[in-house]
């Protein structure tokens, strides 16, 4: 009893000196910038990291699969004509090219065509006027001027059959009616079309679509050619 | 007094309280008991010193509560570093292996894009062959395109114009665009306004134009100049 009274009256000044730490760890007790520096670091190299290593490398990643998908794109549309071609028979594809050169060819004058809008007008009874050559008006159309008289209903068959009669690729342009009673005069343009020889440039990758889907179009010129073949 | 304040003076009370009771408790009758505790509870050396014992005041303090919860943010800091190290290295090498696979997606791609070239240059002659025949079925849709019948033309304004007997045309001109000139003679110029009105009225000619009209000894001269709806007459 003595002895503890001792105690209260005079502590162990160590446990004094202790006991007055504990009071300076309690201020203490807050988080510091040393505790939050790991956490801190690891933000700042994910951030880092983040600008200056992944966005990169994710543009490139998404660089890479838009073209891969342009590729992609290349080898469907590769394939398609690859395809294509292979249905296509080799005779035939000459045949048909032989076809369409007559009726459209490398070269056309005036006289080619209207060698057949004479004889077209000489069945209907009607009568040639003035000829003349125009100039070219582009590189695959030559043009001539024409006039023939006749009926009003002769002059009108011409310049409406002039377009199937013909075995090449005609239009008629300026038609110009004048006349009265039973004598007409039909002037008109009438041009015919080639197409020139031109180097080949080979493009795969252009649109591409199988000639023979225009089968309507190829009967047509069939048709031309058999004009050509009577004739000749 | 600041509330830290009074709970720093009651952590230092507590404390003092505990250190005043130890000597108490620790006495040497009192030890075997402890000594038995201690056994039963397993503690090792070290721990035992940490115990309060007769022999001496145990001066190592208890954690307050803010140590405790300071301790616990560190704690959940220091896990959430290593969660986070842990995500930027998933991170890294999900992007890593993307940027790879797609790489090597798109050269395979492109071998097999030029694999794909090299055998269609076998195909070269039928490809330029097949060209050759679309350029001119194109030329041809092309030309037919604006092509119409002259016949159906003039027959469509001559009907209108036949509407009234007592007028007599002597030229019509039609040109690509379907504008055309019309001129002839009547026998009074009423009969001029009202082919006017009835061409103008007609719903397949989109103007008309009295270009000119003259009156003569036996009625009236006129021109009339109009286009016509392509829509009706090229179809192709």
């Amino acid at each position: 009893m003595a002895g503890s009274k001792k105690q209260e009256q005079n502590p162990n000044p160590r446990a004094s000196r202790d006991l007055g730490k504990v009071g300076e760890k309690a201020k203490k007790s807050r988080l510091t910038i040393s505790d939050l520096i790991i956490p801190i670091g690891a933000g700042v190299i994910l951030l880092l990291l983040s600008l200056f290593l992944f966005v990169p490398m994710i543009r490139t990643a998404r660089e890479s699969q838009a073209e891969l998908k342009k590729v992609n794109s290349d080898i469907e549309h590769l394939e398609h004509v690859k395809i294509s071609l292979d249905e296509i028979d080799d005779t035939q594809i000459v045949n048909d090219l032989v076809m369409v050169k007559r009726v459209i060819p490398k070269v056309l004058q005036v006289a080619d065509f209207v060698y057949y809008i004479d004889n077209l007008a000489n069945s209907k009874n009607l009568s040639a006027g003035e000829l003349s050559v125009s100039d070219r008006l582009a590189s695959n159309g030559v043009t001539s001027s024409l006039s023939y008289s006749g009926s009003y209903d002769d002059v009108l068959d011409l310049v409406d059959e002039i377009h199937d009669y013909s075995p090449y690729l005609v239009i008629l342009r300026n038609i110009e009616l004048s006349g009265g009673s039973n004598n007409w005069t039909v002037e008109f343009e009438i041009t015919g079309y080639y197409m020139p020889e031109q180097e080949k440039k080979i493009d795969f990758y252009q649109p591409f679509t199988k000639y023979t889907n225009f089968s309507d179009i190829m009967d047509e010129f069939s048709i031309k050619v058999q004009k050509l073949d009577e004739i000749e | 007094m600041s509330n830290t304040e009074t709970k720093e003076n009651n952590t230092t009370e507590n404390v003092q309280a505990q250190e005043v009771k130890t000597p108490e408790v620790t006495t040497e009758q009192n030890q075997p008991e402890q000594k038995e505790v201690n056994k039963e509870n397993g503690l090792d050396e070290e721990q035992k010193l940490l115990l309060r014992t007769g022999q001496g005041i145990n001066l190592v303090p208890k954690q307050s509560k803010q140590e405790i919860k300071k301790e616990e943010k560190k704690f959940s800091l220091s896990i959430s570093s290593i969660l986070s190290l842990i995500l930027l290295v998933i991170l890294s090498l999900g992007i890593v292996f993307y940027n790879i696979i797609s790489t090597n997606q798109l050269s395979s791609a492109k071998q097999k894009r030029n694999e794909m070239e090299s055998q269609l240059q076998a195909y070269s002659d039928k490809y330029i062959s097949h060209q050759e025949i679309i350029e001119r079925i194109d030329l041809y849709k092309n030309v037919k395109s604006a092509v119409y019948s002259p016949r159906e033309v003039v027959e469509y304004v001559m009907e209108i114009v036949e509407r009234q007997s007592n007028i007599e045309i002597r030229g019509f001109n039609i040109d690509d665009s379907l504008e055309f000139e019309m001129s002839g003679e009547t026998d009074n110029l009423e009969t001029v306004a009202k082919l006017w009105y009835m061409l103008g009225v007609d719903r397949y000619i989109l103007n008309i134009n009295l270009a000119g009209v003259s009156k003569t000894d036996t009625g009236a001269n006129f021109s009339f100049e109009g286009e016509l709806d392509r829509d009706k007459f090229i179809t192709n």
